[in-house]
Protein backbone atom coordinates (compact mmCIF):
# COMPACT_ATOMS: atom_id res chain seq x y z
CA UNK A 1 0.00 0.00 0.00
CA UNK A 2 2.73 2.19 0.62
CA UNK A 3 4.14 2.17 -2.29
CA UNK A 4 1.35 3.36 -4.01
CA UNK A 5 -0.05 5.69 -1.96
CA UNK A 6 2.11 8.75 -3.05
CA UNK A 7 0.92 8.06 -6.71
CA UNK A 8 -2.39 7.41 -5.46
CA UNK A 9 -2.56 10.86 -2.78
CA UNK A 10 -1.77 12.59 -6.37
CA UNK A 11 -5.51 12.14 -7.62
CA UNK A 12 -6.42 14.41 -4.60
CA UNK A 13 -3.75 17.04 -4.94
CA UNK A 14 -4.77 17.16 -8.17
CA UNK A 15 -8.69 17.50 -7.50
CA UNK A 16 -8.00 19.80 -4.55
CA UNK A 17 -5.35 22.06 -7.02
CA UNK A 18 -8.56 22.93 -9.56
CA UNK A 19 -10.45 23.09 -6.48
CA UNK A 20 -8.41 26.15 -5.22
CA UNK A 21 -9.01 27.90 -8.98
CA UNK A 22 -12.82 26.81 -8.81
CA UNK A 23 -12.15 24.41 -11.42
CA UNK A 24 -13.17 21.35 -9.84
CA UNK A 25 -15.85 20.57 -12.19
CA UNK A 26 -13.82 20.74 -14.94
CA UNK A 27 -12.28 16.84 -13.48
CA UNK A 28 -14.21 13.68 -13.86
CA UNK A 29 -13.88 12.64 -9.95
CA UNK A 30 -15.79 9.27 -10.68
CA UNK A 31 -12.58 7.15 -9.58
CA UNK A 32 -11.71 5.78 -6.17
CA UNK A 33 -8.14 7.38 -4.54
CA UNK A 34 -5.63 5.00 -6.26
CA UNK A 35 -2.50 4.89 -8.81
CA UNK A 36 -4.65 4.25 -11.72
CA UNK A 37 -7.11 6.94 -11.05
CA UNK A 38 -4.23 9.66 -11.17
CA UNK A 39 -2.68 8.42 -14.39
CA UNK A 40 -5.60 8.45 -15.93
CA UNK A 41 -6.67 11.73 -14.90
CA UNK A 42 -3.90 13.70 -15.21
CA UNK A 43 -3.74 14.15 -19.04
CA UNK A 44 -8.11 15.35 -18.81
CA UNK A 45 -6.66 17.63 -16.13
CA UNK A 46 -4.39 19.09 -19.32
CA UNK A 47 -7.17 19.89 -21.12
CA UNK A 48 -9.11 21.52 -18.53
CA UNK A 49 -6.66 23.35 -17.45
CA UNK A 50 -7.86 26.36 -20.48
CA UNK A 51 -8.92 25.10 -23.59
CA UNK A 52 -7.07 22.54 -25.26
CA UNK A 53 -7.19 23.70 -28.68
CA UNK A 54 -4.71 20.63 -30.48
CA UNK A 55 -2.74 18.35 -29.57
CA UNK A 56 -0.14 16.54 -31.92
CA UNK A 57 2.04 13.12 -31.06
CA UNK A 58 4.51 11.44 -32.68
CA UNK A 59 7.88 9.29 -31.69
CA UNK A 60 9.61 11.62 -30.60
CA UNK A 61 7.38 14.96 -29.31
CA UNK A 62 3.90 15.68 -27.92
CA UNK A 63 2.95 19.31 -28.74
CA UNK A 64 0.00 20.88 -27.23
CA UNK A 65 -1.86 24.24 -28.17
CA UNK A 66 -4.09 26.00 -25.12
CA UNK A 67 -5.89 29.01 -25.56
CA UNK A 68 -8.50 30.91 -23.55
CA UNK A 69 -11.42 33.08 -23.90
CA UNK A 70 -9.98 34.97 -22.06
CA UNK A 71 -6.48 35.43 -23.21
CA UNK A 72 -8.56 35.88 -26.14
CA UNK A 73 -10.49 39.09 -25.05
CA UNK A 74 -6.72 40.17 -22.99
CA UNK A 75 -4.68 40.64 -26.48
CA UNK A 76 -7.78 41.71 -27.93
CA UNK A 77 -7.51 44.97 -25.19
CA UNK A 78 -3.32 44.94 -25.59
CA UNK A 79 -4.35 46.34 -29.04
CA UNK A 80 -7.14 48.89 -28.12
CA UNK A 81 -4.35 49.86 -24.78
CA UNK A 82 -1.53 50.24 -27.52
CA UNK A 83 -3.96 53.02 -29.56
CA UNK A 84 -5.49 54.34 -26.69
CA UNK A 85 -1.71 55.24 -25.23
CA UNK A 86 0.07 55.46 -28.72
CA UNK A 87 2.29 52.55 -27.20
CA UNK A 88 3.94 49.76 -29.48
CA UNK A 89 2.90 46.01 -28.46
CA UNK A 90 6.33 45.96 -27.30
CA UNK A 91 5.93 48.36 -25.15
CA UNK A 92 2.80 47.57 -23.92
CA UNK A 93 3.06 46.87 -20.10
CA UNK A 94 0.29 44.43 -20.48
CA UNK A 95 1.98 42.27 -22.81
CA UNK A 96 5.38 42.24 -21.13
CA UNK A 97 3.16 41.50 -18.06
CA UNK A 98 1.87 38.34 -19.59
CA UNK A 99 5.25 37.39 -21.36
CA UNK A 100 7.14 37.60 -17.50
CA UNK A 101 4.10 35.63 -16.17
CA UNK A 102 4.40 32.71 -19.12
CA UNK A 103 8.04 32.66 -18.84
CA UNK A 104 8.02 32.39 -15.20
CA UNK A 105 5.69 29.92 -14.51
CA UNK A 106 7.02 27.62 -17.56
CA UNK A 107 10.55 27.61 -16.70
CA UNK A 108 11.10 25.84 -13.96
CA UNK A 109 9.55 22.11 -15.01
CA UNK A 110 10.95 19.12 -14.76
CA UNK A 111 11.80 17.06 -17.97
CA UNK A 112 12.61 18.15 -21.43
CA UNK A 113 10.19 20.68 -22.87
CA UNK A 114 10.05 23.68 -24.97
CA UNK A 115 7.51 26.40 -25.16
CA UNK A 116 6.07 29.60 -27.40
CA UNK A 117 3.84 32.19 -26.46
CA UNK A 118 1.58 33.72 -29.01
CA UNK A 119 -0.61 37.18 -28.91
CA UNK A 120 -2.23 37.18 -32.40
CA UNK A 121 -5.84 38.41 -32.82
CA UNK A 122 -6.11 37.07 -36.24
CA UNK A 123 -8.69 34.38 -35.67
CA UNK A 124 -10.45 32.74 -32.54
CA UNK A 125 -7.93 31.26 -30.76
CA UNK A 126 -4.77 32.86 -32.42
CA UNK A 127 -3.37 33.43 -28.99
CA UNK A 128 -2.41 30.57 -27.29
CA UNK A 129 0.66 28.43 -25.71
CA UNK A 130 2.22 26.32 -27.69
CA UNK A 131 3.92 23.70 -25.16
CA UNK A 132 5.96 20.50 -26.84
CA UNK A 133 8.07 18.01 -24.71
CA UNK A 134 9.84 14.63 -25.83
CA UNK A 135 8.85 10.98 -25.10
CA UNK A 136 10.37 11.20 -21.19
CA UNK A 137 7.94 14.15 -20.03
CA UNK A 138 6.34 11.64 -16.99
CA UNK A 139 3.48 12.02 -15.18
CA UNK A 140 5.13 13.69 -12.29
CA UNK A 141 6.04 16.59 -14.50
CA UNK A 142 2.65 16.66 -16.09
CA UNK A 143 1.72 17.78 -12.78
CA UNK A 144 3.66 20.59 -12.74
CA UNK A 145 2.69 21.74 -16.39
CA UNK A 146 -1.06 21.92 -14.79
CA UNK A 147 0.41 23.86 -11.23
CA UNK A 148 1.63 26.04 -14.08
CA UNK A 149 -0.92 26.38 -16.98
CA UNK A 150 -3.84 26.87 -14.34
CA UNK A 151 -1.89 30.03 -13.12
CA UNK A 152 -0.97 31.18 -16.26
CA UNK A 153 -4.89 30.87 -17.34
CA UNK A 154 -5.90 32.55 -13.73
CA UNK A 155 -3.72 34.93 -14.70
CA UNK A 156 -5.56 36.19 -17.50
CA UNK A 157 -8.80 36.19 -16.07
CA UNK A 158 -7.75 38.58 -13.09
CA UNK A 159 -5.73 40.84 -15.55
CA UNK A 160 -8.49 40.89 -17.86
CA UNK A 161 -10.84 42.51 -15.44
CA UNK A 162 -7.50 45.27 -14.72
CA UNK A 163 -7.29 46.01 -18.51
CA UNK A 164 -11.08 46.24 -19.38
CA UNK A 165 -11.53 48.22 -16.39
CA UNK A 166 -8.93 50.75 -17.98
CA UNK A 167 -10.46 50.20 -21.78
CA UNK A 168 -13.92 50.86 -20.24
CA UNK A 169 -12.97 54.45 -18.83
CA UNK A 170 -11.73 55.29 -22.11
CA UNK A 171 -14.04 57.22 -24.40
CA UNK A 172 -15.08 54.22 -27.09
CA UNK A 173 -13.59 55.91 -30.28
CA UNK A 174 -11.07 58.31 -29.27
CA UNK A 175 -7.39 57.36 -29.71
CA UNK A 176 -4.54 59.42 -28.27
CA UNK A 177 -3.77 60.26 -32.18
CA UNK A 178 -7.01 61.82 -32.94
CA UNK A 179 -7.31 63.30 -29.86
CA UNK A 180 -4.16 65.23 -30.34
CA UNK B 1 26.47 -10.05 13.29
CA UNK B 2 24.83 -11.98 16.22
CA UNK B 3 21.51 -11.06 16.97
CA UNK B 4 20.05 -12.10 20.63
CA UNK B 5 16.64 -12.35 19.02
CA UNK B 6 15.15 -12.74 23.00
CA UNK B 7 16.60 -9.21 23.80
CA UNK B 8 15.17 -8.14 20.30
CA UNK B 9 12.15 -9.30 20.96
CA UNK B 10 12.13 -7.31 24.35
CA UNK B 11 12.77 -3.68 22.42
CA UNK B 12 10.06 -3.94 20.39
CA UNK B 13 7.72 -5.00 22.68
CA UNK B 14 8.52 -2.02 24.96
CA UNK B 15 8.59 0.90 21.56
CA UNK B 16 5.51 2.84 22.18
CA UNK B 17 3.60 2.75 18.83
CA UNK B 18 2.86 6.54 18.84
CA UNK B 19 6.49 7.03 19.56
CA UNK B 20 6.92 6.12 15.79
CA UNK B 21 6.51 8.95 13.73
CA UNK B 22 4.94 12.42 14.74
CA UNK B 23 2.07 12.88 13.09
CA UNK B 24 1.04 16.44 14.99
CA UNK B 25 1.72 18.68 11.76
CA UNK B 26 -0.52 16.41 9.90
CA UNK B 27 -4.12 17.19 8.90
CA UNK B 28 -6.66 15.69 10.76
CA UNK B 29 -9.23 15.16 8.18
CA UNK B 30 -6.67 13.88 5.38
CA UNK B 31 -5.16 11.23 8.23
CA UNK B 32 -8.94 10.32 9.11
CA UNK B 33 -10.44 10.27 5.75
CA UNK B 34 -7.53 9.65 3.56
CA UNK B 35 -4.60 8.18 4.66
CA UNK B 36 -5.91 5.73 7.49
CA UNK B 37 -9.13 4.44 5.37
CA UNK B 38 -6.43 4.05 2.61
CA UNK B 39 -3.57 1.68 4.42
CA UNK B 40 -6.67 -0.16 5.06
CA UNK B 41 -7.18 -0.62 1.65
CA UNK B 42 -11.05 0.98 1.47
CA UNK B 43 -12.15 2.71 -1.11
CA UNK B 44 -12.32 6.32 -0.90
CA UNK B 45 -14.37 7.77 -4.07
CA UNK B 46 -12.57 11.10 -4.99
CA UNK B 47 -15.58 12.75 -4.83
CA UNK B 48 -16.61 11.57 -1.23
CA UNK B 49 -13.81 14.14 -0.03
CA UNK B 50 -14.73 17.48 1.66
CA UNK B 51 -12.10 19.73 -0.46
CA UNK B 52 -12.70 22.42 1.65
CA UNK B 53 -11.57 20.61 4.91
CA UNK B 54 -7.56 20.63 4.29
CA UNK B 55 -4.97 22.67 1.88
CA UNK B 56 -2.97 21.90 -0.92
CA UNK B 57 0.47 22.44 1.91
CA UNK B 58 -1.53 19.83 3.99
CA UNK B 59 -0.91 17.65 1.05
CA UNK B 60 2.89 18.60 0.68
CA UNK B 61 3.17 17.76 4.40
CA UNK B 62 1.44 14.16 4.03
CA UNK B 63 3.74 13.48 1.11
CA UNK B 64 7.01 14.30 3.31
CA UNK B 65 5.35 12.19 5.61
CA UNK B 66 4.96 9.21 2.91
CA UNK B 67 8.44 9.96 2.53
CA UNK B 68 9.52 9.56 6.09
CA UNK B 69 7.42 6.45 6.70
CA UNK B 70 9.02 5.21 3.34
CA UNK B 71 12.78 5.66 5.09
CA UNK B 72 11.65 3.92 8.00
CA UNK B 73 10.22 0.55 5.76
CA UNK B 74 12.95 0.56 3.69
CA UNK B 75 15.18 0.42 7.30
CA UNK B 76 13.01 -2.22 8.79
CA UNK B 77 13.24 -4.17 5.51
CA UNK B 78 16.75 -4.01 5.44
CA UNK B 79 17.11 -5.38 9.21
CA UNK B 80 14.44 -7.75 8.39
CA UNK B 81 16.45 -8.99 5.54
CA UNK B 82 19.31 -9.22 7.40
CA UNK B 83 17.59 -11.26 10.28
CA UNK B 84 16.52 -13.54 7.48
CA UNK B 85 19.58 -14.49 6.36
CA UNK B 86 21.44 -15.15 9.68
CA UNK B 87 22.48 -18.48 10.29
CA UNK B 88 21.59 -20.31 13.80
CA UNK B 89 23.67 -20.60 16.99
CA UNK B 90 22.79 -23.82 18.85
CA UNK B 91 22.12 -22.95 22.64
CA UNK B 92 25.32 -23.75 24.34
CA UNK B 93 23.20 -25.59 27.21
CA UNK B 94 20.64 -27.94 26.86
CA UNK B 95 17.24 -26.16 26.49
CA UNK B 96 13.00 -27.83 26.30
CA UNK B 97 10.81 -26.47 24.41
Amino acid sequence: MLDYARSAFHSVYLCKLFHSYGKLDALDTGWNVDEDAWWSMVYDALEATGTLVSAISDDWKTQYYLSSPEMMEYYRHCRTYCKTHGVSLKDNPFMKKAEEQVNHMLQELSGNYGWTLLTRINHQWASGIVFYHDDYFDAYAYMELIEALLEIFHFYETELEALRQIISNLEPTKTKKEAA
Amino acid sequence: MNIDLARFCILLSEVQEDEFLDESGLSPYLMEHLFYPYMKGKNIPLDSLDYDAFELEDLDRLFDYLGDLETVYSKLQDKAEKIWKGSPIACRSRAFC
